[in-house]
C-alpha cells in the first residue's frame, strides 16, 4: 500500500446473488485513496461504482455476496487492515469510525422519530468513551461546523422540519462525528436542487481545506467532479477504465469510453446541436465478458481489444485500461 | 405565427392548508400565481426551476387534471379551464404525458404490444391500422420491432423512454408534456432521448412542453424557456436570448449554481443565502427577496414585481428594471 | 433480453406442501373410491373400537368407520371453505378497487361499512344468520363470507393506491381509458399475485371457522357431516374413546397448516429479498464461470 493512501483496494471482485442470477457487479477493480484527497468514482447506473464503495465498509449480505481481492484501510493509528477479511464483530469499528458514508436521500437515512442532535449524540455514544457533556458540546460543534445555526435550537428538531439540503448537512455531520479517515459519499447531491447543490458542494470543499477530510465521491455527474475532485477514476462495466487527476481527464481523456461520455453531455451555449451518443448498450453483468466491455460500443475496437482485456496502463498518475491508449490516435475527439 | 397550441392567462393555483392543533387555521398555498404563457405549433416550450416552483402543478393545471383556482386555459383556442371533467376527455387525450420514470411507465403485467393495441382498440382502430402506426412509430424513436413483444421489465431506461415517446405519439395528439423526462436517465442514454426529441421536431414540427430541473437540458432542446421561483414566472424569453443575456438574478443564480463543466473554469458561482421558503409565506413582494443580493428594504419585500418585456421578447420580473430602460 | 429466474418457486417444501394438499383434494374428489367404507353405513356391533386394521381409524360411536368419514367430510369442509373464499372475493375486491381508486366520500362510506362488519366475530355474525334464515350450511357460508370481505377489500384497497399513482395508470387515464378498463385491466392483473397469498390463507382460517359453527350446530346440518360436525358428536367420548375427536381434529389441523405454508411461500416468493435462491456454495461455483 502506498504511503499516503489511506485506502488501497487491489484487484477488486464482487459477485451478488440476485433473482437472476450471479452478477459480476465489480470485476478486479484497482483503486488508490490517497490523504486528504478528495476522488471521485463516475459512471452511470449499474457499472459498479456503489458496489465498490460499499464494499469498503463491507455493507453487502453476507449470504448472497461473494468477495475475492483484498481491501486495504489504514486506520488513524496507523495500523493496516484488511477489510475484507475482518471478523464481522470487528466490522463496527471500522464502520463509523474509519469510514463514513452518506447516502443519496437524506429524508430516508435519518430517523423520524428521533431529534437530530439525539441521532448525532448516539452516534458519538456508540463510537467514543467521552461524557454526556462532552458529546453534547461536541454535537453542537458539529452543527456548527455544517453550517445548521442557531444549533442549540435546531438541535431539537426532528427531521421532518429540514430540507433535503440541511437534511444532507446533518447527514454529513453525523459521518464526522467520529473523525473518521474518510467520508464515502453515493449520489450524495443527485436528489437536491442545484443551487442546494452548490451549496453542499461548497461544504465539502470547505471541510477538506480546514479538515484535510478525505473523501470518495460517489456520482455519474461529470459537473460534481469537475467542481471539488482531486483525481477521479471512470468506471464501465464492473471496472475502472481510466483513472487521473481530474484536470488531465478533462484535457486529455484517454479511454475512448471518457471521452465518449464526456462528449454527450449538453453543455451551454450549444442550444439545438445533436449531441455525440454512444451507440449501443452497456453488457448485462450476468454473462462472461470476453475481452474489453466497452469493444462493442467502440469505433476504435480492433480484434485484439475484443479478445483480451487490456490491463491498466499509464504514468505519471494518469492510468487507462485500453490496447490503444497512447497509441497516438489521430481523430482523437477533444472535450 | 404558428398556430397557438396553447395560451394560459394569469393561471392561479391555490391549495388550502390546514395548520394549528385542531387543523382549524388555515393557510393558502400558491402553487402557481399568475402564470401566463404560449405555446405554438412546432415549439418545444421549456419550464425550468427547482423543487417547490410549482412546474409540476402547472403541467397538471395546463392538463385539465387539477381544477384552476383563477385564470384561463385555451386548448387551440377553446377555454378549457372552465370546462367539467366530462367535458375536458376529449381535450385530455389532445395532450399526452411522457413521465419521469420510464420503469412504471408502463403495465408490468402487459407487453408493449399489449399496451398499444388496446389504445387502438379503445379508439376502434383496425389491427392493420394499429399494426402500421407501430411500425411507423418504432420507426421514429429508433427502436426495432422486436421490443415490441417484451414486457417492461425485459427492456433499459432508454428503451421505455422512447416507448413512452411513442405512445405520447400514438394518437397524434397536437401537444406533448415531458415531465422530467429526462432526469432519471443515465448521461449516454439523455443525450440519445434529446436528439431524438430534437430530431422529432424537426422532422414532425412536434409541440413540446418540457418540464425540467436542469437548465442546460433546457437550454440544450428548447425554444422557449420560461423560469418559475415558488410559483411566479421570474423570466421568459426564447433560449438564445435568455441564456446570452440572464436579467433575474435568480436565473443568474441558478445558472451560476450549475457545476463546473470543466475544471479548470473560472465560476462565480452566486451562493445563495438560505433556504427557499414554501410558497407558503408570501406577503406581498417579491418572492425570491429574501435570498437575492440585489434586495432593496422597502420595495422588494412590499411590492410585487410585475413581467415586463425588457429586451425583445424577453420578460423578466424585477424591481431592478423598474426605472431603466435597459438591461442590466 | 430475456432474463431467466434463479429462484425457484418449487423448492422443496413448497412441493411437500402441494403434495399433501394435492393427497388431500383428490382424497375428498375420489371418496367413493378412496373411502373403505360407507360412512353412513351403522355397524352397531364394532362400535367405538380402536384404530385396527379392518378401521384403520377406528370406528365412532354408533359404528361407522372414522376414516371414511373423514374422507367424505372433506368434501363439505373444502368447498364450504372454497364457497366463502370465491364470496369474498367476489364482493371484496370491487369494493377495494373501487374504495382505493376514487377515494373521498365512497371510500369513506365503503370503509365504515366494513369497519362494522369487522367490529363482529365471524361467530356472533352467524348466529345473527341463522336466527334470520334457519340453520344450515348455506347460511354458514354466506356469513362467514361476508365477515372475510374486509380483508380482502382492505388489501386490495392499499394495492390500488399503489398502483394508481404510477405513471401506467395516469397515463391510461390520459388517453381516455374507461375507469373499469383500468381497474380491471390494468390495476387488478398487479394485484393479483398479493391478493392469492392471502386468499391461501382465508381458505385456512375458513376451514377452522366453519368448523367452529358446525361444532355449535350452525353448519351443516345431520346426517350430513363435516369436520367440524364430528367433533361436535365426538365431544362427549373424548376421554373414553379419544380416537373420535382426534381424527378430525388432526385433519382439520393438517389442511390449515398446509394453506398457511403454501401461503407463506407464496409470499415469500414474491418478496425478492426473500425468495430463495441457490445457496452460497452454488455461488462460488456460478461465479467462477463468470471471472475470466
Amino acid at each position: 500500500m502506498n504511503k499516503d493512501s489511506i485506502v488501497s483496494v487491489q484487484d477488486l471482485n464482487v459477485n451478488l446473488m440476485t433473482t437472476r442470477g450471479v452478477v459480476c457487479a465489480v470485476r478486479g477493480v484497482d483503486l488508490e485513496i490517497k490523504k486528504g484527497e478528495i476522488h471521485g468514482l463516475v459512471g452511470e447506473s449499474g457499472c459498479g461504482k456503489t458496489m465498490t464503495a460499499k464494499s469498503i465498509l463491507r455493507l453487502h449480505d453476507e449470504k448472497r455476496t461473494l468477495y475475492s481481492g483484498k481491501i486495504l484501510l489504514k486506520k488513524t493509528d496507523g495500523s493496516e487492515v484488511s477489510v475484507l477479511e475482518l471478523p464481522r464483530k470487528e466490522l463496527p469499528s471500522i464502520r463509523g469510525e474509519e469510514v463514513a458514508m452518506i447516502f443519496q436521500d437524506p429524508m430516508v437515512s435519518l430517523n423520524p422519530l428521533l431529534t437530530i442532535g439525539d441521532q448525532i449524540c448516539e452516534m458519538l455514544r456508540t463510537h467514543t468513551e467521552l461524557s454526556k457533556p462532552e458529546i453534547n458540546a461536541r454535537m453542537l460543534d458539529l452543527l456548527n461546523m455544517v453550517g445548521i445555526r442557531p444549533a442549540e435550537e435546531r438541535s431539537r428538531q426532528y427531521p421532518f422540519e429540514f430540507s433535503g439540503g440541511m437534511a444532507q448537512r446533518i447527514m454529513i455531520a453525523m459521518a464526522l462525528s467520529c473523525d473518521p479517515q474518510l467520508l464515502i459519499a453515493d449520489e450524495a447531491t443527485t436528489a437536491l436542487d442545484v443551487t442546494t447543490q452548490a451549496q453542499i458542494l461548497e461544504l465539502m470543499k470547505d471541510l477538506q481545506r480546514r479538515i484535510g477530510m478525505s473523501m470518495l465521491l460517489i456520482t455519474h455527474n461529470f459537473g460534481v467532479v469537475a467542481e471539488i475532485c482531486d483525481r477521479a477514476s471512470v468506471m464501465y462495466a464492473g471496472k475502472i477504465v481510466e483513472t487521473s487527476s481530474v484536470q488531465e481527464l478533462f484535457d486529455a481523456p484517454q479511454h475512448p469510453y471518457t471521452r465518449a461520455l464526456i462528449n454527450s453531455i449538453p453543455r451551454s451555449g450549444r442550444s439545438g446541436e445533436r449531441l455525440v451518443t454512444i451507440p449501443g448498450a452497456p453488457p448485462s453483468l450476468l454473462q462472461p465478458i470476453h475481452g474489453c466491455a466497452f469493444a462493442p460500443r467502440c469505433q476504435f475496437a480492433t480484434e485484439q481489444c475484443r479478445q483480451i482485456q487490456p490491463p491498466m496502463t499509464g504514468t505519471g498518475g494518469h492510468e487507462c485500461a485500453c490496447h490503444l491508449a497512447g497509441a497516438g490516435k489521430e481523430d482523437v475527439q477533444s472535450v | 405565427m404558428s398556430e397557438e397550441i396553447i395560451r394560459v392567462e394569469h393561471l392561479q393555483k391555490n391549495f388550502q392548508i390546514r395548520k394549528g392543533l385542531f387543523r382549524n387555521s388555515k393557510k393558502e398555498l400558491k402553487a402557481v400565481d399568475n402564470v401566463s404563457l404560449t405555446i405554438h405549433k412546432g415549439e418545444i416550450f421549456g419550464v425550468v426551476g427547482e423543487s417547490g416552483c410549482g412546474k409540476s402543478t402547472l403541467a397538471r393545471c395546463i392538463m385539465g387534471l387539477s381544477p384552476v383556482s383563477g385564470g384561463e386555459v385555451y386548448f387551440q383556442g377553446t377555454k378549457i379551464s372552465s370546462l367539467k371533467s366530462g367535458e375536458l376527455k376529449p381535450y385530455r387525450q389532445k395532450m399526452q404525458m411522457v413521465f419521469q420514470n420510464p420503469f412504471s411507465s408502463f403495465n408490468p403485467s402487459m407487453s408493449i404490444r399489449q399496451t398499444f393495441y388496446e389504445i387502438g382498440h379503445v379508439y376502434q382502430m383496425k389491427d392493420e391500422a394499429i399494426t402500421a402506426q407501430c411500425s411507423e412509430l418504432m420507426m421514429q424513436v429508433r427502436l426495432p420491432e422486436d421490443v415490441l413483444s417484451r414486457r417492461p421489465s425485459e427492456l433499459s431506461g432508454g428503451q421505455l423512454q422512447r416507448l413512452a415517446i411513442a405512445r405520447a405519439m400514438f394518437l397524434n395528439p397536437p401537444l406533448i408534456l415531458a415531465d422530467e423526462a429526462v432526469s432519471a436517465l443515465d448521461v449516454s442514454v439523455q443525450a440519445q432521448i434529446l436528439n431524438l426529441i430534437l430530431d422529432l421536431r424537426d422532422s414532425l414540427g412536434l409541440t413540446m412542453l418540457f418540464i425540467s430541473h436542469d437548465l442546460t437540458v433546457v437550454e440544450h432542446v428548447c425554444d422557449t424557456v420560461l423560469v418559475m421561483y415558488l410559483g411566479s414566472v421570474v423570466e421568459m424569453g426564447p433560449t438564445d436570448e435568455l441564456f446570452a443575456n440572464l436579467l433575474h438574478p435568480y436565473s443568474q443564480a441558478l445558472v451560476s449554481a450549475k457545476p463546473k463543466e470543466r475544471p479548470d473554469q473560472e465560476t462565480n458561482h452566486i451562493i445563495l443565502k438560505g433556504e427557499a421558503k414554501t410558497a407558503m409565506d408570501t406577503s406581498g413582494g417579491c418572492r425570491f427577496a429574501p435570498r437575492c443580493r440585489y434586495f432593496k428594504e422597502g420595495i422588494c419585500d412590499k411590492i410585487t414585481p410585475e413581467l415586463r418585456e425588457i429586451r425583445p421578447g424577453h420578460f423578466a420580473a424585477c424591481h431592478l428594471f423598474d426605472e431603466k430602460e435597459d438591461t442590466i | 433480453m430475456k432474463q431467466k429466474n434463479v429462484g425457484r418457486f418449487f423448492t422443496a417444501p413448497v412441493i411437500i406442501t402441494l403434495a399433501l394438499l394435492a393427497l388431500v383434494i383428490l382424497a375428498s374428489i375420489f371418496a367413493p373410491l378412496v373411502a373403505p367404507y360407507n360412512p353412513e353405513a351403522l355397524d352397531m356391533a364394532a362400535k367405538l373400537q380402536m384404530p385396527t386394521a379392518a378401521h384403520l381409524l377406528g370406528t365412532d360411536n354408533v359404528g361407522r368407520d372414522i376414516l371414511s368419514r373423514l374422507i367424505f367430510g372433506s368434501r363439505i369442509t373444502l368447498l364450504s371453505a372454497l364457497a366463502v373464499v370465491v364470496i369474498s372475493v367476489i364482493i371484496g375486491i370491487p369494493l377495494g378497487l373501487v374504495s382505493g381508486y376514487y377515494g373521498g366520500r365512497l371510500d369513506n362510506l365503503i370503509m365504515r361499512v366494513e369497519d362494522v362488519v369487522l367490529a363482529f366475530p365471524a361467530l356472533l355474525l352467524a348466529f345473527l344468520f341463522v336466527a334470520s334464515f334457519g340453520k344450515s350450511i348455506t347460511s354458514a357460508i354466506i356469513a362467514l363470507g361476508i365477515v372475510y370481505v374486509p380483508m380482502i377489500s382492505r388489501l386490495t384497497r392499499s394495492l390500488t393506491l399503489m398502483e394508481r399513482g404510477k405513471p401506467y395508470v395516469e397515463s391510461a387515464r390520459s388517453i381516455g381509458f374507461s375507469d373499469r378498463r383500468i381497474l380491471f385491466r390494468h390495476i387488478l392483473p398487479n394485484c393479483v399475485s398479493t391478493i392469492t397469498t392471502q386468499l391461501t390463507l382465508d381458505i385456512g382460517s375458513a376451514i377452522l371457522d366453519l368448523a367452529a359453527l358446525s361444532f355449535l350446530g350452525m353448519g351443516v346440518q345431520p346426517p350430513t357431516s363435516d369436520w367440524g360436525a364430528m367433533l361436535e358428536e365426538g365431544h362427549a367420548y373424548i376421554q373414553s374413546d379419544p380416537m373420535l375427536c382426534i381424527a378430525p381434529g388432526c385433519a382439520i389441523i393438517l389442511t390449515v397448516v398446509l394453506f398457511n405454508l403454501l401461503s407463506d411461500n407464496i409470499q415469500m416468493y414474491l418478496d425478492p429479498f426473500q425468495r430463495k435462491l441457490p445457496p452460497f456454495k452454488k455461488l462460488k461455483k456460478m461465479a467462477g464461470g463468470l471471472v475470466e
